[in-house]
């Protein structure tokens, strides 16, 4: 059995109260403000009547845990709602992770999470490390060591039964160690014991794609070790941590979560002057502006560095500033201590227009959606501008302290990954090649000769242990050219190639560069027909016939394998329009309609064929 | 009753009604845990931690034993908030 959060009852709610709805950003800056249970449940309730309540995303969370983790499920639900994710919270038993995980008729398995928690405290899962260790070393030693090897065959067995990622809650350490400060005299004692274990969990997260790491005594000691445990409340109803950091708690798991839905922000538009460095170029000129070591402009480049950060982590970046172009280049171009250069941005607006109209025009530039936004101002009058216009970009909050900048920055965790893969990598340089291949698109006398221009070729492969992470990656975070929207993750997709689907992966590259892995395709064959499962194109290679490469590629193999009709389903989103006229574009014509979702074939005879300008590689 | 000690019976109120997500009117300053069908053990902790975290005062396991009434909790916070 497990206990079940109930979900909000919000047509109970009057009339009256729907009258006072507040839109999402009017909403997270409540919860900034006041990260309550009070502003949570409300932002709960809120959320669920927005009018774009009906398109959020679903997702689920079990928690396995030792200890009460009830009051942390609003707090949470809430920063996810935030996000545009409905999360269904469900909680286990208290310490019977091991049965709930061994049991294949269990909740958890039931349920279908997303994401399961393992929250286990020192205390419960390490008694003799956490207050006994000066009695018998070598006795918590063992314990340890038994511990580690239960919860490596409990992720084990978990990960064979359920497609959920696991999330793996760190230990923490004691605030005051029985030997005290004897106990860092060597490098065997309480704290090193349970760092090691520590240490351990990590190795398991790093050993499987689908298992993360929180690194909880990380949070307790950036919050504060001494004010951290509430050892009254913990006694009375098992739960160990004061009010004031429960919201602290949330927040450090959201990331997670929000990996899991695969909801993450890819883009930072960010302002020049005053926020990136101090004073206003078209007046200070550049060796007027702060920035450097001394205050104020140590703040400046700090934010910098938090930036550029972003950057490695495959963040793309983007401009948009009030000012004179040529102004802003040359600084950018020619401070000396400047750290972030034109070539680290996809995409600029320097320019006098509104910004939020600036902003719309990077997403389309970036072919990139707004919620996979976020902007960074220090004005608020700015702030407060695209909040109201876009309420889908995330308006990082600054406080009026530039040395507060870089910190608070890093604080809205909008950018937070659990992995990075080379795409990731390399997305900024790959984002910069795209603004050379537009400015060739402007050039070339007709499309025919921009597409010979661009030297393409495809390589199509099936899945394999090289692709498969990326695959999964692609279908999971691919909004707008995809046909049907189905989220696989890695063992999903083993699943489906075991009961007979093709899983084909498309890596493009042409003369400015490697694309990577950029399109999926999975067909299921059944007698003379076979049906399109999945077909998507990340949105940095739509508009160059790659995908009809892919689809002629596809079509050939069915036929050979004995089809004679290939079928494909479009279901429509509010986001994936670019795909709306694939199939008759293609060829297809309509064969019915399902609900939302239409229905096509293709005669497989009067297949398309791949576009002569690009050479298509493919596995015999 | 004092003027004071009337608002935070209101604020009291207010934060029952939010955090379990009822209409106003639900919530008097008669209700008391066991009343309201959300305000069970769980639900008791979770108002505690919401008093906590908006009066900045830490209660403690006798105050979680008793503080179960709204007249109660007024009562409590404002011995606690004047001291």
């Amino acid at each position: 059995m497990t206990t079940t959060i109930p979900e909000p009852n919000a047509p109970a709610r009057s009339n009256e109260m729907v009258g006072t709805q507040r839109s999402i950003p009017d909403l997270r800056e409540a919860y900034r403000r006041s990260p309550t249970f009070a502003t949570a449940q409300s932002i709960i309730d809120e959320t669920a009547r927005l009018p774009s309540a009906a398109e959020r995303q679903t997702s689920k969370l079990m928690i396995l845990r030792s200890y009460t983790v009830e009051p942390i499920v609003p707090l949470l639900r809430a920063s996810a709602a935030l996000e545009g994710v409905d999360l269904r919270i469900e909680i286990g038993r208290f310490n019977a992770y091991a049965q709930e995980i061994l049991d294949p008729s269990s909740r958890l398995y039931a349920f279908a999470p997303d994401l399961v928690l393992i929250a286990v405290q020192t205390c419960d899962l390490l008694p003799l490390a956490w207050s006994q260790y000066v009695d018998d070393p070598e006795a918590a030693e063992r314990q340890a060591a038994e511990a580690i090897a239960n919860l490596r065959s409990w992720v084990a067995t978990l990960r064979e039964r359920s497609a959920a990622r696991v999330l793996l809650q760190g230990l923490e350490l004691p605030d005051q160690p029985s030997a005290g400060i004897l106990d860092r005299q060597n490098t065997r004692g309480q704290s090193s014991l349970i760092e090691s274990v520590n240490a351990d969990l990590r190795r398991i997260a790093e050993e499987s794609d689908a298992v993360d790491f929180v690194d909880y005594d990380a949070l307790v000691a950036r919050h504060g070790r001494a004010r951290w445990r509430d050892e009254g409340k913990f006694a009375t109803t098992r739960m160990p941590i004061t009010a004031e950091h429960l919201p602290h708690v949330a927040a450090e798991y959201l990331p997670y979560v929000l990996a899991a839905a695969g909801r993450l922000r890819k883009v930072l538009v960010i302002d020049l002057d005053n926020t990136i460095w101090g004073g206003v170029i078209g007046e200070a000129g550049i060796d007027g502006i702060r920035l450097g070591q001394d205050y104020p402009g140590a703040g400046y480049r700090a934010l910098q560095r938090a930036i550029l950060d972003l950057h490695h982590r495959g963040i793309v970046l983007a401009i948009s500033s009030k000012n004179d172009e040529r102004d802003a280049l040359d600084a950018l171009e020619r401070h000396p201590r400047m750290l972030l250069r034109p070539a680290h941005f996809a995409a600029m607006r320097i320019n006098w227009n509104d910004k939020a109209q600036s902003i719309i025009e990077i997403a389309a530039e970036l072919n990139l959606t707004l919620d996979s936004i976020a902007f960074l101002d220090e004005s608020p009058v700015e702030r407060e501008r695209v909040s109201r216009a876009l309420p889908e970009v995330l308006v990082i909050p600054l406080s009026d302290r530039p040395m507060e900048y870089a910190r608070e920055l890093r604080d809205s965790r909008a950018f937070e990954r659990v992995a990075i893969s080379n795409e990731d990598r390399e997305r900024g340089r790959l984002y910069v090649e795209e603004r050379m291949r537009s400015a060739l698109r402007t050039s070339a006398a007709s499309l025919e000769d921009f597409y010979r221009s661009l030297e393409m070729s495809v390589d199509i492969a099936a899945l394999d242990d090289v692709n498969l992470a990326r695959v999964a990656q692609l279908t999971l975070k691919t909004n707008q050219f995809n046909v049907t929207m189905r989220r696989y993750n890695e063992k999903q997709l083993l699943d489906l190639r075991a009961a007979g689907a093709r899983v084909y992966a498309l890596t493009a590259s042409d003369r400015y560069g490697e694309n990577g892995i950029v399109g999926v395709a999975i067909v299921v064959p059944s007698g003379d027909t076979a049906e399109i499962d999945t077909f998507l194109m990340s949105c940095r290679v739509v508009g160059r016939t790659i995908e009809t490469a892919l689809l002629s590629h596809i079509a050939a193999a069915a036929r050979s394998a004995g089809a004679r009709t290939l079928y494909g389903v479009f279901v429509p989103t509010k986001k994936n329009g670019l795909a709306k006229t694939f199939y008759p574009d293609h060829g297809f014509v309509a064969a019915g309609t399902e609900g939302d979702a239409t229905r096509w074939e293709l005669d497989l005879a009067a297949a398309p064929s791949a576009p002569p300008w690009i050479k298509v590689r493919s596995e015999p | 009753m004092t003027e004071g000690s009337a608002d935070l019976t209101g604020r009291v109120i207010g934060m029952i009604e939010s955090i379990y997500s009822l209409p106003p009117g639900v919530v008097t300053i008669d209700s008391a845990r066991g009343e309201i069908e959300q305000w069970d053990s769980l639900g008791h902790l979770v108002l505690i931690l919401q008093l906590e975290q908006e009066f900045g005062v830490q209660l403690s396991p006798e105050d979680i034993e008793t503080m179960t009434s709204v007249r109660a909790i007024a009562d409590g916070l404002a011995l606690k908030l004047a001291a």
